[in-house]
């Protein structure tokens, strides 16, 4: 069996009666790409800052390469951080920033020069190497940040939301290209972000974390297509999940999931359904078919809201002062509509337990 | 009526008049006054008699005593300044730490400031008294024979900077406190994880990212150093022997108690051009 190159055993942190972290445990495999995704507050940062050493694990220990890390001050940990607002050091040129970590490590005057040349081409700053940080705009900044962790070729990137201060169009830019580079250098890396589409397209594997504790781990989609529970489902949905109070019915050994905005069919009974009578029913806007050619008497929903955005338009619809939060295709959606009907067949559909919110079903509606 | 455009360009000169009046009423005024005073003879009362050029410049050259006293000014603001500013910097970085009952010594170390000088100055009197002061009376415990503090001319000075540093360095010291916290905490992290060991932080990051709270000392402090006029009026009184008399107090002994006004301000525009430049060198090398 291959050593992970890096696992959390058991960790957990308080600050006082507060619980940080709650007995985190994870493996995270050489030169993966892994996000740790959730709402601020929930402790990824915390998680990172412990891996750095920067703050100390209270309970359960972190392995890097099966070496235990507690007692090892962050100055010989050999692993790189990318901040959230970069840490670039003020006073010394891009030059300096990259070299000041190489030479504490021991590098020479000429190797470290050699090592910063090929760094500053791989990323296009070499004609930023003489200016100080305040002379450079933020995705340059960033690029630098970047720059400063892999010239030292550490064990392990971790990066702290280091997409988060930058505007949108740089946002995808620079994305993209820590994707590639991450591929390219094949150095394990432990990204911590709130934006689930940054999880979504960098991971190779995800953790969704709240409240100090793992909700689900997996590859992206797989997160994606079945979330472990309402909150995992909540989160990976733009802008909102629709949840709903669900009953059960069994008719001719087929199964209905009644809501307010229609009855679902899943193909196959779901055997983790057990006798469950009352569910509570989650739709992601994107995952709902919708039509607006109505029938007449057919059930049907009253648009409130138009939200364009392009390509899609998003629609807010009500029906017994339930609202439901729809993604259609811009060019579906005829001139000033003012009603639609959902159409259960098609719509994706996840069953959560009523009572503890873990997922019991998820299914594509007959 | 005013055209606009004159309106517009006189704007801000108007805002600026209050303040410029004030200025020019209580500070250029007297200083140009002060260089009248320092090229003409004294005359009766506060008026002047006639130009005599440089003499008084010339006479205060010559004078041996002035240099001594130029030297133990200068002496007196680069020991201080630099012991004061350094221990106040090492003050906050101790205090800089998550740790209880700090804000405690915060206080501890901040009560000088507030104290009134001549309380300081009484209350050091007395410590360093040669007949008994508690400061011999510890050295002696430790077997170290009394020190003639204030009596001796060697001992005197020292005594006086001893003194001055004690009052300064918690004021110093708050001011580095408040420039260690807005530190971006961040910057520090990634030296840690770049493998920098605490010494290096600190001079590698810390003191260069401290540059402006230093400068903004570095000023402070040599201006009130060179304008030192209490400790040594309510202390020694410039002796034993003129030990501690610096510019300030030389030049009070000699407008007020010589009645020389124009030696007086001569002493008073040479240090101010002292400063100037010490403070323009400073800049130099510390606001760039």
């Amino acid at each position: 069996m291959t050593i992970p190159a890096l696992r959390f055993a058991g960790v957990g942190k308080s600050y006082g009666a507060t619980k940080i972290l709650d007995d985190l445990n994870l493996e995270i495999a050489e030169g993966e790409f892994f996000v740790l995704l959730g709402p601020s507050g929930c402790g990824k940062t915390t998680v990172l800052r412990m891996t750095a050493g920067l703050q100390p694990v209270d309970r359960g220990e972190i392995y890097l390469r099966d070496n235990p890390l507690s007692g090892v001050p962050p100055e010989r940990r050999n692993i790189a951080m990318v901040f959230q607002d970069y840490a670039l050091y003020p006073h010394m040129t891009v030059y300096h920033n990259m070299a000041f970590g190489l030479r504490r490590h021991g590098h020479g005057r000429a190797e470290a020069d050699a090592r910063i040349r090929k760094t500053a081409a791989l990323l296009g700053i070499q004609p930023l190497l003489e200016r100080q940080p305040h002379q450079l705009s933020g995705g340059q900044q960033q690029r630098v940040a970047l720059g400063r962790a892999i010239v030292r070729d550490p064990a392990l990137y971790l990066m702290d939301e280091p997409l988060s201060n930058l505007d949108a169009q740089v946002r995808a830019g620079v994305r993209t290209e820590i994707k590639e580079l991450q591929r390219r250098l094949g150095v394990t890396t432990l990204y911590v972000t709130h934006d689930q589409i940054e999880a979504l397209t960098l991971a190779d594997r995800m953790a969704v974390l709240n409240e100090g504790r793992i909700q689900q781990v997996g590859p992206p989609l797989d997160v994606y297509r079945a979330p472990a529970n309402e909150f995992v489902a909540s989160f990976l949905a733009t802008p909102k999940l629709n949840l709903f109070d669900g009953t059960i019915e069994r008719v001719d050994g087929a199964v209905l999931v009644r809501t307010a905005i229609g009855t679902f069919t899943p193909p196959n009974p779901p055997s983790a359904l057990g006798g469950r009578t009352a569910v509570r029913v989650g739709l992601r806007p994107e995952e709902i078919k919708v039509s607006f050619a109505l029938r007449e008497g057919e059930p049907s929903l009253a648009i409130r809201l138009l939200e364009p955005l392009g390509s899609q338009v998003l629609v807010i619809a009500e029906r017994d002062g339930a609202d439901v939060t729809i993604s259609v295709p811009a060019d579906a959606v005829p001139e000033k509509p003012e009603r639609l009907g959902v159409v259960p067949a098609g719509c994706v559909v996840h069953l959560f337990d009523r009572d503890d919110g873990v997922a019991v079903a998820h299914f594509r509606s007959a | 009526m005013m055209p606009p455009r004159v309106m517009a360009a006189a704007r801000p000169y108007l805002y600026l008049a209050p303040t410029l009046a004030v200025l020019a009423a209580f500070t250029y005024f007297p200083i140009a006054r002060l260089a009248e005073m320092s090229l003409r003879a004294p005359g009766v009362g506060t008026s002047l008699g006639p130009w005599i050029g440089l003499s008084a410049y010339a006479k205060l050259f010559a004078n041996p005593l002035f240099w001594r006293v130029l030297g133990q000014t200068i002496l007196f603001v680069f020991a201080s300044v630099p012991i004061a500013m350094a221990l106040a910097l090492g003050l906050a970085l101790l205090l800089d730490q998550p740790l209880r009952g700090l804000g405690f010594f915060r206080v501890l170390y901040y009560t000088p400031v507030v104290t009134p000088t001549v309380a300081v100055a009484a209350l050091a009197l007395w410590m360093f008294n040669a007949n008994g002061g508690i400061v011999d009376y510890f050295l002696r415990s430790l077997g170290i024979a009394p020190v003639p503090w204030l009596v001796e001319s060697t001992w005197a000075l020292p005594t006086l900077i001893l003194i001055a540093v004690w009052k300064n360095v918690g004021y110093y010291m708050i001011i580095y406190l408040a420039g260690l916290q807005s530190l971006p905490r961040a910057v520090l992290d990634a030296a840690r994880l770049d493998g920098a060991r605490p010494i290096v932080r600190f001079f590698a990051i810390t003191l260069p990212l401290l540059r402006p709270t230093t400068f903004f000392i570095a000023v402070v402090a040599l201006i009130g150093s060179f304008q030192v006029f209490d400790f040594v009026n309510l202390m020694t009184q410039g002796g034993p022997s003129n030990a501690t008399n610096v510019l300030v107090y030389f030049a009070y002994q000699n407008g007020f108690e010589y009645l020389q006004l124009g030696m007086a301000a001569a002493i008073s525009l040479i240090m101010f051009a002292l400063v100037l430049t010490i403070l323009g060198l400073v800049a130099g090398a510390l606001n760039r």
